[in-house]
């Protein structure tokens, strides 16, 4: 991943991340918001509740006392009093609740033995539970019926020492109930009685339309609430679909020991809030989407000027890792830190440019040195058996002028034969001077080394010392574009090397092989081999380890392999023998000659 | 002298003054339409106690219960009690003029559902009407006493008519009118109608007595003692309503269930409280009063037992108990019956709407019949699988003992278990004279008058 699309990446998630920080925020704060706002609702309406409860149960202890002091309940007492039979009286707490209009009321005598009840005629002689005398504030209770158990609001009124009976009555908290209350429009309000085993039976639950539908759906926020015994809140998950979930709370309503007997549940759709979250979801993919659009186009313009003249800079470090040392990076209306590194960058290639001139001038004064030396060495040799044979012929014309014929003759001859020499070594820098430019045409690589053997292999073979010549050839090898003769030459001048590197004997190993892209030709000895530093000099002109020769065969070797856009390595280690690997470029074009 | 005998012919006039209304007022009249209210539909003549007004029966019971000629003039029995022949009074005729043969007695007793019925075939032979059996009958006659057995015939409209004092006159706005059939066998009846008003509740049926604007209303037994406070003048009959629990045929399978559900009524709470001290506690079949040996059931409460009992059955699921719907009493005995159960450890709970299969049901069972056989026989065709005397000889019914044994056996079915008889009663105002009610709570005698003869 290149900086460009590194920089693109990280524009586009800096704008993504933002968004979805906004989004996240404006959504929490809207949560919040509509959390509160039904908390207040659901505050408000347990107030209500509260109120209406007191109001409520204040009727109910009204009522009741005004039939503890009724005549009626007088008359009752006074009988009873007197021996009077409470069979007499087992539908009166019927005819009361009815005047009344009560839905709970017992006649109880004073030690809570049922005389006469309204809910339940049968459970007359049955034991109550009484508050105390002095007890008479309303409470709620959960009132044992014959098709189950119901809560309501309770009063108890004695009606003193004269009679001693008690009267409990009270109003059931049901569906009537629950339309009394204030609330909402949208709220829902309902009302769960808990059976006396703590079970959770779903049809315990009633709204103002009867049974609540989905009434499991409420079970854990009614377990939450009788748990804790104070109001609680939460979410009621109707449906999978968030906008069935209601935000409920539950009320619970306990009794006189403080048990919870009852749950009222107020509940309010979060249609509304579940419906902005969305629009703000959607809105902030709208924005987002739009934003990463912008991001990419800004990042790209942005990008651009940032990584345009890092590209320049590439591109010229790439064209001076080339060899083009002369490339130059345009820093001009950039006086950046970019700018700067352009300057920079030019210095470099500046100095390294005349860094390079002087190298260049070392080396060619070191070459000329070199070759003076070389020069001097190759015609020193001749030069003094020239001298000396002029001086014999000098010294014969002055001291024995009879031998002087005979003295000629042969000095002569030397003279001729070193001449000979002298002409050779100039030759051989004349060749180096005028190498040609290969003349290249498809060649099959295993021909040209059959060649090179074919020719070798007598001197080899005939040598004190012989040195055995093996091929190993790849048959499958390529025909490729190559100059013959000039390969020939230079794989003759290797083995030519490796012949003087075994003056003891051994053998040469040519081997072809097809190495990728090249044409793989390796000449292996079992000479001395060379030291790193030797192999580090070998292909020098000039440079020879050897006590004769100009030192121009590997460099002229290294010049035929460059021409043909190949490459040549040494690999040697000292006492075993070296190696030199030629890989020659396979050349496509070719073509019109088969294998 | 004469001074004396003026003052004894003055106390003698006095006498004689003071004499006449009160002779006057035992002397019956005839006239006068008999004003009754009931609460329920006076057509259904199943439950109606004026049934034997208008419809006759072939024999009938007297004061001392024995059985007497009723339409039928005699009855023979032949073949051990299995086979009977009854004649009957001549000249007898429906209210609409049909004489009355055996023939039309025959299609009357053949015509409802005789599901009960103890005897195989019924057919005219001759003269006659013949009652076969493949088991002994020996109260045979004292069964076909019961209202059940009432003889009457659909005329061409499909009304039924009967041959009772009284004849069927008008009927409309749930107001019958019965006229006094002055060709009847048994002769004219002192009032000339009876107008009985039906879908009265009883506030207002005793309101109307009190106040004169009605002769006769309806009493239930757990008023009775309410009655009496308001002073109403009341005829109450003997203990001929047997309230009790019927059990079902599954859970009369498990005699240790029935039996605990048996030993955890408390029928001391029904009758103190709930009947008001009417009736009796029983735990027999029968009455008292009719058989005598009524009182030697155990009829108290045994919660320890029953809970016992109930703590070595496994699994028994919520016992239902139902009861006429109609009934408010007997729902209020239901509830009642029910905490007694849920004390023993029974779940346990009343239908409101008298159906659904309940495993108890609780039911008034009436006796009509004065002798204690036929009023078994009566009893246990009631019953499910109902229940025939047949199964047993017919010795074995006509004494006590062996009768008491009957009456062990099919308690030990578990099918039934009684726990109180109730009578039934009517307030009568006071201005209606010598009106008798039966022993099974029926109107019978047509000998009543009104003293104004209104």
């Amino acid at each position: 991943m290149n900086l460009r699309q590194r920089l693109l990446l990280l524009f586009s998630l800096t704008v993504v991340i933002a968004v979805a920080a906004v989004s996240w925020g404006v959504s929490l704060r809207t949560r919040e918001a509509f959390a509160k706002s039904y908390q207040d609702r659901a505050d408000a309406f347990a107030a209500q509740f509260h109120r209406e409860f007191e109001r409520r149960s204040g009727q109910v202890a009204d009522r009741i006392t005004r039939i503890a002091t009724s005549d009626r309940i007088a008359r009752m007492a006074f009988d009873l009093q007197h021996g009077g039979d409470t069979a007499l009286y087992l539908s009166e707490a019927s005819a009361l609740a009815q005047e009344y209009d009560l839905e709970f009321l017992e006649i109880a005598a004073a030690d809570g033995s049922i005389i006469s009840s309204a809910q339940w005629p049968a459970r007359f002689g049955y034991k109550e539970i009484l508050p105390p005398d002095t007890d008479t504030s309303p409470y709620l209770k959960r009132e044992e019926l014959p098709e189950g158990s119901a809560v309501g609001m309770f009063a108890a009124r004695s009606t003193g020492a004269e009679g001693p009976l008690r009267i409990i009555g009270g109003e059931r908290l049901d569906r009537d109930f629950l339309e009394s209350l204030p609330g909402a429009a949208d709220a829902r309000v309902l009302l769960y009685s808990v059976p006396e085993d703590g079970t959770f039976q779903p049809q315990n639950l009633v709204g103002m339309d009867g049974p609540a539908a989905n009434a499991d759906k409420y079970l854990p926020l009614i377990r939450y609430a009788i748990g804790s015994r104070h109001d609680v809140n939460g979410i009621v998950s109707i449906s999978n679909d968030r906008k069935e979930s209601l935000f409920g709370t539950a009320i619970p309503l306990k009794d006189r020991a403080g048990s919870v007997i009852s749950v009222l549940l107020v509940s309010s759709p979060r249609r509304g809030l579940i419906e902005l979250q969305e629009h703000i979801r959607v809105l902030a993919l709208g924005i987002g989407g739009v934003g990463i659009l912008l991001a990419i186009a800004f990042g790209l313009w942005i990008t651009a000027r940032i990584t345009r003249p890092v590209e320049r800079l590439a591109e010229a470090a790439r064209g001076v890792a080339a060899g083009d040392w002369n490339v130059r990076v345009d820093s001009s209306g950039s006086r950046d830190e970019v700018g700067e590194l352009a300057d920079a960058f030019n210095r470099m290639t500046s100095q390294l440019l005349e860094q390079r001139d002087r190298l260049v001038q070392t080396e060619r004064v070191a070459a000329w040195r070199e070759l003076a030396r070389r020069l001097a060495h190759e015609l020193k040799n001749p030069l003094f058996p020239l001298q000396i044979t002029v001086e014999n012929l000098v010294r014969a014309r002055q001291v024995a002028p009879e031998e002087f014929d005979e003295i000629f003759r042969e000095s002569t001859s030397t003279l001729m034969a070193e001449i000979a020499n002298l002409k050779t070594i100039v030759g051989r820098f004349s060749d180096f001077s005028k190498m040609p430019q290969p003349q290249l045409r498809a060649t099959r690589i295993n021909e040209v080394v059959n060649g090179v053997a074919t020719l070798h292999e007598p001197v080899l073979a005939g040598r004190e010392h012989p040195v055995r010549l093996d091929l190993r050839l790849d048959r499958d090898l390529p025909v490729i574009a190559v100059d013959p003769e000039l390969l020939h030459r230079a794989l003759s001048n290797l083995v030519l090397n490796a012949l003087d590197a075994m003056p003891e004997g051994g053998a040469i190993t040519i081997t072809t092989a097809s190495a990728g892209d090249s044409v793989r030709i390796s000449v292996s000895d079992t000479g001395s081999g060379l030291t790193p530093e030797e192999c580090k000099r070998l292909f020098t002109p000039y440079y020879t380890t050897k006590t004769h020769g100009t030192g121009l065969g590997l460099a002229i070797v290294q010049s035929v392999v460059t021409d043909h856009r190949g490459s040549i390595n040494v690999e040697s280690t000292p006492g075993s023998g070296t190696t030199f690997i030629i890989d020659l470029p396979k050349n496509s074009a070719v073509s019109g000659v088969s294998a | 002298m004469k001074r004396t005998a003026f003052r004894l012919l003055a106390v003698v006039s006095l006498a004689i003054a003071l004499a006449a209304p009160a002779w006057a007022r035992t002397r019956p009249r005839f006239g006068g339409t008999l004003r009754a209210e009931m609460r329920g539909d006076p057509a259904q003549w199943e439950t109606s106690p004026y049934r034997l007004l208008v419809f006759d029966t072939l024999t009938e019971f007297d004061e001392a219960g024995r059985v007497r000629r009723g339409l039928a003039a005699r009855w023979d029995s032949q073949n051990d009690g299995r086979r009977w022949q009854f004649w009957l009074n001549p000249g007898i005729r429906f209210h609409d003029g049909t004489p009355l043969s055996p023939a039309t007695v025959v299609q009357s007793l053949t015509s409802g559902n005789c599901s009960g019925c103890p005897w195989k075939s019924v057919r005219v032979l001759g003269e006659s009407i013949l009652f076969e059996s493949d088991v002994p009958l020996p109260e045979l006659p004292a069964l076909l006493a019961g209202p059940a057995r009432a003889i009457s015939r659909s005329d061409s409209s499909g009304n039924q008519q009967g041959t009772g004092p009284f004849r069927v006159a008008n009927y409309a706005n749930g107001t019958m009118t019965l006229a006094a059939n002055e060709d009847s066998w048994r002769g004219q009846s002192f009032v000339s109608a009876i107008e009985i008003r039906g879908g009265r509740p009883l506030r207002d049926q005793w309101l109307d007595v009190s106040v004169g604007r009605a002769d006769i209303a309806e009493v239930p037994p757990e008023q009775i003692r309410r009655a009496q406070q308001e002073k109403l003048n009341l005829l109450v009959s003997r203990n001929v309503d047997l309230l009790a629990v019927l059990v079902s045929d599954s859970l009369q399978r498990n005699s240790s269930l029935t039996q605990a559900v048996a030993l955890s009524f408390d029928r001391s709470a029904l009758y103190n409280v709930i009947f008001q001290k009417q009736g009796e506690i029983t735990a027999d079949l029968l009455p008292n009063w009719l058989t005598g040996y009524a009182f030697l059931a155990p009829v108290t409460q045994n919660l320890t037992h029953a809970r016992e009992l109930r703590a070595q059955l496994n699994g028994q699921s919520e016992l239902l108990i139902s009861c006429d719907p109609g009934d408010s009493t007997l729902q209020l005995a239901a509830e009642r019956l029910a905490l007694n159960l849920r004390d023993a450890g029974f779940t346990a709970r009343v239908l409101n709407n008298g159906n659904g299969g309940p495993h108890l049901r609780l039911s008034r069972l009436h006796v009509s019949s004065l002798d204690p056989a036929a009023a078994l026989d009566e009893l246990a065709a009631s019953l499910h699988p109902p229940f025939s005397l047949g199964d047993y000889t017919a010795a074995s019914t006509t004494d006590l003992s062996s009768l008491y044994k009957i009456n062990l056996e099919l308690l030990d079915r578990r099918a039934v278990i009684p726990l109180m008889y109730l009578p039934r009663a009517i307030a009568v105002s006071p201005r209606v004279r010598d009106l008798v009610i039966a022993p099974d709570g029926s109107l019978r005698s047509a000998d009543f008058w009104l003293e104004d003869g209104k």
